[in-house]
This record gives C-alpha cells, sequence and structure tokens, in this order.
C-alpha cells in the first residue's frame, strides 16, 4: 500500500490510498494519521479511490484513524474489537465528524456494509464537495 | 471434486497478498465468474489471516490453500497446523447495534460468512484445523438478475 499526503486549507489532510490494504501494511495508515494529528491536522480526507483491496484489518484503521481524529489514543489493534468501545461516545448514532470518506470501491463499500460500519463514515464522490464537507 | 491449485504459504501476514493473487490468478484461470472472485479472494484472506494471527499467534507454521471444483462449486480447503479452533462456533456480530454492544471479535470470520455460501470446520487426525469454504455456482452462468 503507498500513501501520499495532501494538503487542503483549513487544517485539512487529505491521504490517498493506493494498492491493497490488509493486516500487513493497515498500522502504516494508523501510524501516519496519527503523525498528521500530531503535526496539526485536524480534519481527514481519506481518498480511497485507489484502494483495490481492504480487508477486515482495514476497518480496525479506519476507527484508529477516527479515534486519532478525535483526539483519543486508539487502543491496541489486538485487542480486537472490544477495545473499540471506548469509541461508542462518538459514533453512535451518528457519523464521524472529522474523518470522511472519498471515492471507496466497490468492495471497500461492500465490507463496510457487510459489517456495518458503512453508518459511521460520511461518503464522497467528489472532492471539492468533500473538501468543503469539512 | 478435482484438485485446481494449492499453495502453501508460511504464516506469515506479508504473504497474504500472495495468497489473494493465487486465488484471483486460479479463478480466472479457471473460469470462475468474475463477479464471484472479489467475495472468494476476500473470504481466504480473512480466513488465512485469521490462522497466522490467532491460530499460529506468532509461532512458525504453514497454511495451505487448496482451490477444488465440484460440480459448478469452487471449493476452497484451508489447511494449517495451528491450535485447533472451529471459527463457525463464533456468534455472528449483531450489525444493528453500536459498536460498544457487539461482541468482540469475529469480524474476519463474519465476513467470510457473508460471502461464502457454506464454511465447515473439521480438527483432522493429528489436529491442527481444516476449513473448507463453499462458493455455491462459482462456475455457472452468468446471473442477470432477472
Amino acid at each position: 500500500m503507498d500513501l501520499t499526503v495532501e494538503q487542503e486549507p483549513g487544517a485539512i489532510t487529505i491521504f490517498a490510498l493506493t494498492g491493497e490494504l490488509d493486516y500487513s501494511n493497515f498500522e502504516q495508515l494508523v501510524d501516519a494519521a496519527r503523525q498528521a494529528y500530531q503535526q496539526g491536522a485536524r480534519r481527514l480526507l481519506l481518498d480511497l479511490a485507489g484502494v483495490e483491496y481492504m480487508g477486515s484489518s482495514g476497518l480496525v484503521a479506519l476507527h484508529a484513524v477516527a479515534m486519532i481524529f478525535s483526539g483519543q489514543e486508539p487502543p491496541d489493534p489486538e485487542e480486537g474489537w472490544a477495545a473499540y468501545r471506548t469509541l461508542t461516545d462518538d459514533v453512535e448514532g451518528h457519523t464521524h465528524e472529522f474523518v470522511k470518506l472519498l471515492r471507496p470501491s466497490a468492495q471497500v463499500v461492500n465490507v463496510l456494509e457487510r459489517t456495518g460500519m458503512r453508518q459511521f463514515f460520511e461518503v464522497h464522490v467528489d472532492r471539492s464537495a468533500a473538501v468543503a464537507s469539512f | 471434486m478435482s484438485l485446481l491449485a494449492t499453495l502453501r504459504i508460511p504464516a506469515d501476514a506479508d504473504r497474504l497478498a500472495a495468497v489473494r493473487s493465487f486465488v484471483r490468478e486460479t479463478a480466472a484461470a479457471h473460469g470462475v465468474r468474475p463477479e464471484a472472485v472479489p467475495d472468494v479472494v476476500q473470504a481466504v484472506d480473512e480466513s488465512v489471516c485469521n490462522v497466522i494471527v490467532h491460530g499460529y499467534a506468532g509461532d512458525a507454521g504453514s497454511v495451505e490453500v487448496g482451490l477444488h471444483r465440484e460440480g459448478d462449486d469452487l471449493v476452497v480447503r484451508l489447511s494449517d497446523q495451528a491450535r485447533p479452533f472451529d471459527p463457525t462456533s463464533m456468534p455472528a456480530p449483531d450489525l444493528d447495534v453500536p459498536l460498544a454492544a457487539r461482541r468482540p471479535g469475529g469480524m474476519g470470520v463474519h465476513l467470510a460468512r457473508e460471502l461464502m455460501d457454506e464454511v465447515r470446520h473439521r480438527v483432522p487426525p493429528g489436529s491442527g484445523n481444516e476449513l473448507t469454504m463453499v462458493k455455491r455456482d462459482a462456475f455457472g452462468p452468468i446471473k442477470t438478475g432477472r
């Protein structure tokens, strides 16, 4: 998986991901998000157009990234989904405010929907509209 | 049931991409319906990942992926020597409730069961695990939805 970082006005950062997101590399995304947040980014748009495959590890990464941009340190992913109980206050009943998705493939959308995670993320198809939505 | 191809990998998450490529290429070479391939790729990826991460849990070992054809069905058989664990015994997560109310773990198992028509587990003689997953009509005619 490759990740390129772009900046937009308003402390909006865009990660453009390409390749396959699985257990072998999902922590790269989390680490990049943590680094961006520490450097002042406060809104993150994940451009997933180039992601050819996402496993369930990618879901863990998406939630960890959402936690980081909510000002929380995500739990150790090895602890599994139980650790994500702490995220509840941020996600229950509404979408993440500071992390949004752009142009996910049908496979990525399928994974989000089949795991019930689609409801937690705002999904955009147009980059300008996505940036303006923050 | 006829064997199409097998792949044996060490229990290393860095080999998951090779597993996915193997499934895609074997499926394409043997005429699996294109719309069925992503489901099979994901089910295999999630299941092999579970064996590596939770079954072997850092110990050395290997996983064998076998792809078979039985009539119009594609049958995937995963074999390993990790500690016996039956993923089909895990309850399905309730996707209608918030994350906090869900049982931990099992997203990969849930996806495999969602994407395949049948998932069976057994402990073969001598221990380890054998997971069999079936995609029905994977070689059948393209469905138009009409």
